[in-house]
């Protein structure tokens, strides 16, 4: 079965939820994500052991981080995915697409940044 | 500092000194009417020893500095609370053995707590006493947080922008010890821009703060350009303290909750359905 999901996403595998180092979602914001994704494993079933659980308090500290300096905090988003759930991730980044188209450009989009710079 | 206080320091100093218990004291000295500091390595030159009180120094990063330089000696420091926290938070990242730091408490009076909004202006060791109200408040992080998303976005960015990249926040901040720094590596920050990549140079740096910051402010003192960074820093201290309550520098024993990775039982609302 073929799930078709929006297209507008741009897929970056990692091995792990817990590979993506707070760094990397700043770098992805910087470089004019209107929203991040964060998916992972089902806590409890990480492959590694114990990645995600990491991920989460990241997540979590990211999120006030970002509300606090006027990004909206919904445009970060962590979501437990397990391999076999591929309708649950075709759903999901509909949904979250969706929730960004309507939150509009993110005001660090390369146009806007030239402005204010 | 009171005259008494500060003869029973240098007392408690020279006696360190003298018994060959240390190495040397760090603190600060009089040269010419400026207090700098200054590794006391004789008893008779203790009588020059005076609070900083006027001009602060990031006297743990000296210590660290001095005890990297010489891995066996055991130093002696007078601590102010803020330092306490400092060391605290080197001895839990392993920058630096417990057993080799000698600490000197000695308490802020009531305007320097003022002047630094500080939590709690004074080490663990001093007595009641000398101890002053805690002059914490958080009017300047709700100043910004009751801005409008928008308004607050530019602020930030109009502040951001001033930043001339001197790393001076990051050289003067007592919980800054990596020898390798994520503000310069080049695949995240790109390097030669002026002003650096914003906002993430300072969200890099705000980021790793989180579970470190003990909130002394001498990065903001630090910045030519006053831009507000302690406010940033403040805020993911607390929000630390929100989501896991753990504030940095209090407990020794006590791990950052972003350090290891625990046991599972934090998990953000709303997801894992």
């Amino acid at each position: 079965m073929r799930f078709k999901y929006a297209a507008s996403v741009l897929p970056i595998r990692v091995m792990c939820s817990g590979r993506v180092s707070p760094h990397l979602l700043l770098k992805a914001f910087q470089e004019g994500a209107d929203g991040v994704l964060v998916a992972g494993c089902h806590i409890g079933e990480c492959h590694y052991g114990k990645g995600n659980y990491l991920t989460a308090k990241r997540v979590a500290v990211m999120k006030e981080l970002l509300r606090f300096i006027g990004l909206s905090a919904n445009r970060l988003r962590l979501e437990w995915i397990a391999t076999s759930e591929a309708n649950k991730f075709a759903r999901v980044v509909n949904e979250f697409s969706e929730e960004v188209y309507k939150m509009g450009p993110s005001p660090l989009g390369k146009s806007i940044q030239g402005a204010v710079r | 500092m009171k005259s008494g206080v500060k003869e029973k320091i240098r007392e408690e100093a020279g006696r360190l000194i003298e018994g060959k218990e240390v190495f040397g004291v760090l603190a600060c000295k009089n040269s010419s009417g400026h207090p700098l500091p200054h590794l006391f390595k004789g008893a008779d030159e203790c009588q020059d020893l005076v609070s900083e009180a006027e001009g602060r120094y990031p006297l743990t990063k000296v210590l660290l500095k001095i005890a990297r330089k010489h891995p066996q000696a055991v130093l002696g420091i007078v601590v102010r609370g803020c330092e306490e926290r400092s060391l605290i938070e080197l001895f839990k990242n392993h920058q630096l053995p417990a057993e080799r730091v000698k600490m000197i408490g000695v308490a802020c009076s009531e305007e320097m707590a003022r002047r630094c909004r500080c939590a709690q202006p004074y080490p663990s060791g001093t007595g009641e006493s000398e101890r002053v109200k805690p002059a914490e408040d958080f009017s300047d992080l709700k100043e910004v947080e009751k801005l409008p998303e928008q308004e607050r976005f530019q602020f930030w960015m109009n502040q951001f922008g001033k930043c001339i990249k001197c790393y001076g926040c990051r050289n003067i901040c007592p919980a800054c010890f990596c020898t390798s720094c994520t503000l310069e590596e080049p695949s995240l920050i790109k390097p030669g821009e002026m002003p650096p990549e914003i906002p993430i140079f300072h969200l890099h740096k705000a980021y790793h703060m989180a579970d470190r910051c003990i909130d002394c402010g001498l990065c903001e003192q630090a910045c030519p350009m006053g831009i507000p960074v302690r406010r940033l820093y403040r805020k993911v201290r607390q929000s630390v303290k929100d989501l896991f309550g753990y504030l940095p520098g209090e407990k020794e024993e006590e791990k950052g909750p972003l350090e290891f990775l625990g046991d599972g039982s934090y998990e953000l609302p709303g997801t894992g359905k």
